[in-house]
């Protein structure tokens, strides 16, 4: 099977500075990488989830991918077909489709939820005899009255809102759904909703999706591979559910063992990791992770590690990935030790 | 100086253009030196109202009904005066994003000193000392020139860390911690759970935690309660509230996240249904129409409050003590 999407080595930098420091000083200031070296395939149909911090470059990534932050390197293939000037993403944009991370700002407040819903047809030059029928529908598919045609954005609730956010997404029927953090603000209870209808969806219409996301206890329930993100590279990526079970990249592992557990018997007094992410102006030598990895050696801080397969379906950046799940347990125990002494 | 805190048949309305929306209503909790106490529910459950009728800072259309006493003091009819001595003093509070509760033109430093305003035996070098011997103890590296910063040159978690300390140099008797890791990401979220959960060993006042995060409540708190609409649905010791829990909102509640399942889900569990309209709120149950085993009573009669233990309590017709 042919990937839907295909990423190679893709670079997004920005430039250093505003217009007073550029004038200031003539000489080209170095500029930043943002996204360094992303290679990631997605095939039709499967959901995958990038998952980071804040400051990762997820957002950046899915917004190069649509065309809306100009790469600086690499190379993005959709269906087949090179996509490099303006006028092929005009082209993938057609087939693909973003959400947006706020639901009610991504909205015009302007705009009743039916002119909203039928818009990207309108700009498409897709036929529509009858526009208030075809929104009626499309609200229809999301589960939502029909009454909500001429209602206002502000008029929802959040989860509403992100109903209408997905509906307008999947308008155009797209081959590849671009979710940023599609349930960032909600409840539980609505989350499970959004992200239901979402899968539904899925399973009818068949077309692949990328959920950006740092809810690690959501998207191991809803993708079907994950990609981890540090600093703008990608350290990790693999099968969900095995990911999870042994991660081979330390910051994975850290990632999983730093969220809180809804079970005060399963309390835990390890600190998984310290200190923060770095800024992409100051990256640090060797491994970026170094400066945080519970499990660091000389090399690390010296060498930048490849990112290089590690077993059937994984991929990891890492100069001593973890072996297997008892191994990172008793390697995480001992460093925390070391680090109490 | 500590003591206990309790709210007893709090109510809180809120006068709109709109009619009146019954925030809180019959709110019964209380708090003891030494305890954490955790406040869960989800948007609209009237935890945010809960907190700010604690610090008395509601609103100017708020009007509250019932007691809130501190240290034996009712904090609800206290005139504005001895109100405000009490905020900075005795009751301080971390709110979710701590951008917004600096002044971003003044340096964190000079911030902390005015922090400490009760303080009048204090010199202002005192002062300093104490910040930089506070900034230390909640974690941050080179206090001295830290306190030299704007609150937008540091970090989420190192102001959330700056909002903890801040809070903490008052010498509070009651810590408030709202939506304390809402804005941070995960690695940085442990960390301040594991900050907060160092300062209270030597801390003796009271702690409440309120968040929507179920995760944080079990690592953090020692008893809970959980609020549904404006009321408190139940409450009791964490180990009764996630491994007992008796009210089919707190079940549906701890059913929904999805980090109580380690295997992939086909579908995620929901709550069916919507909040109820706070303006007229049901008759009977506040939660019957989204419950899932409503009995003859529930639409038209006010559950009462049944005691199962000690202290774990669940306003439910379907339970029994």
């Amino acid at each position: 099977m042919t990937p839907l999407l295909e990423i190679e080595e893709l670079a997004v930098t920005f430039a250093r500075g505003g217009l007073i420091n550029r004038l200031l000083n003539p000489l080209p200031l170095p500029s930043f990488n943002i996204l360094d070296g992303v290679t990631l395939s997605v095939m039709p149909g499967e959901t995958i989830g990038l998952v980071g911090e804040s400051g990762s470059g997820k957002t950046t990534l899915a917004r190069t991918i649509l065309g809306l932050v100009r790469a600086a390197a690499g190379q993005i293939v959709f269906e087949g077909r090179d996509v490099v000037t303006q006028a092929d993403f005009r082209a993938m944009r057609r087939k693909s489709s973003m959400m947006f991370q706020d639901p009610v700002a991504s909205l015009s407040p302007r705009l009743r939820i039916g002119t909203l819903l039928t818009e990207p047809q309108i700009i498409q030059g897709r036929p529509m005899p009858d526009r208030r029928a075809a929104a009626k529908a499309l609200l229809a598919q999301v589960g939502l009255p029909a009454s909500f045609v001429d209602r206002f954005p502000h008029e929802l609730s959040g989860g509403q809102a992100r109903r209408v956010g997905v509906a307008r997404a999947l308008a155009m029927k797209p081959n590849l759904l671009l979710a940023d953090e599609p349930t960032a603000g909600l409840d539980v209870s609505v989350q499970g909703d959004v992200l239901n209808l979402v899968g539904e969806l899925q399973r009818e219409q068949g077309f692949a999706a990328m959920i950006v996301t740092h809810n690690l206890a959501m998207i191991r329930h809803v993708s079907d591979r994950l990609a981890i993100m540090y600093l703008g590279r990608l350290v990790e990526t693999g099968p969900t559910q095995e990911v999870f079970a042994a991660p081979k990249h330390p910051y994975t592992a850290t990632l999983i063992r730093s969220e809180p557990v809804p079970d005060p018997r399963q309390r835990s007094y390890h600190l998984a990791v310290s200190g923060e992410i770095p800024s992409v102006f100051r990256r640090p030598s060797g491994c970026e992770f170094h400066t945080r990895c519970p499990l660091v050696q000389p090399r690390c801080r010296l060498e930048p590690p490849a990112y290089r397969r590690a077993g059937a379906n994984r991929m990891v950046r890492c100069h001593y990935p973890l072996e297997t799940c008892d191994q990172e347990k008793e390697d995480f125990a001992r460093a925390s030790e070391n680090k109490g002494n | 100086m500590t003591g206990s805190l309790a709210a007893r048949d709090l109510s809180v309305r809120y006068e709109t253009l709109h009619g009146s929306v019954q925030a809180l209503r019959h709110v019964d909790i209380e708090a003891h030196p030494g305890e954490v106490i955790g406040i869960v529910g989800e948007s609209g459950c009237g935890k945010s109202t809960l907190v700010t009728a604690l610090a008395n800072l509601l609103p100017a259309n708020a009007r509250v009904e019932g007691s809130i006493v501190y240290h034996g003091v009712d904090l609800v009819n206290l005139d504005a005066h001895r109100r405000r001595l009490l905020r900075g003093d005795e009751i301080a509070l971390v709110s979710q994003d701590p951008m917004t509760a600096f002044n971003p033109v003044l340096t964190i430093g000079d911030q902390l000193v005015d922090f400490q305003h009760h303080r009048k035996d204090l010199d202002r070098s005192q002062k300093k000392a104490r910040i930089a011997a506070m900034l230390t103890r909640v974690g941050i590296s080179d206090a001295e020139q830290r306190m030299k910063s704007y609150p937008h040159e540091l970090s989420g978690g190192m102001r959330q860390r700056m909002a903890i300390a801040a809070a903490l140099l008052t010498d509070p008797g009651l810590l408030i911690a709202d939506e304390p890791t809402t804005a941070l990401d995960v690695t940085m979220e442990a960390q301040i759970i594991h900050l907060l959960r160092e300062l209270r060993r030597e801390y003796n006042g009271i702690i409440i935690v309120v968040s929507h995060h179920l995760g944080v409540i079990a690592e953090l708190c020692d008893r809970v309660y959980v609020m549904y609409a404006g009321e408190v649905v139940e409450g009791g010791e964490v180990d009764a509230i996630f491994h007992d829990a008796h009210h089919p909102y707190t079940r549906a509640l701890l059913a929904c996240d999805p980090a109580r399942f380690p295997d992939r889900l086909e579908r995620l569990p929901t709550i069916p249904g919507t909040l109820p309209n706070l303006t007229e709120p049901p008759a009977g149950c506040i939660y019957a129409s989204r419950c899932e085993r409503t009995l003859e009573p529930c639409r038209n009669v006010v559950p009462p409050c049944v005691k199962l233990s000690a202290c774990h309590i669940a306003r439910c017709h379907g339970v029994c003590g």
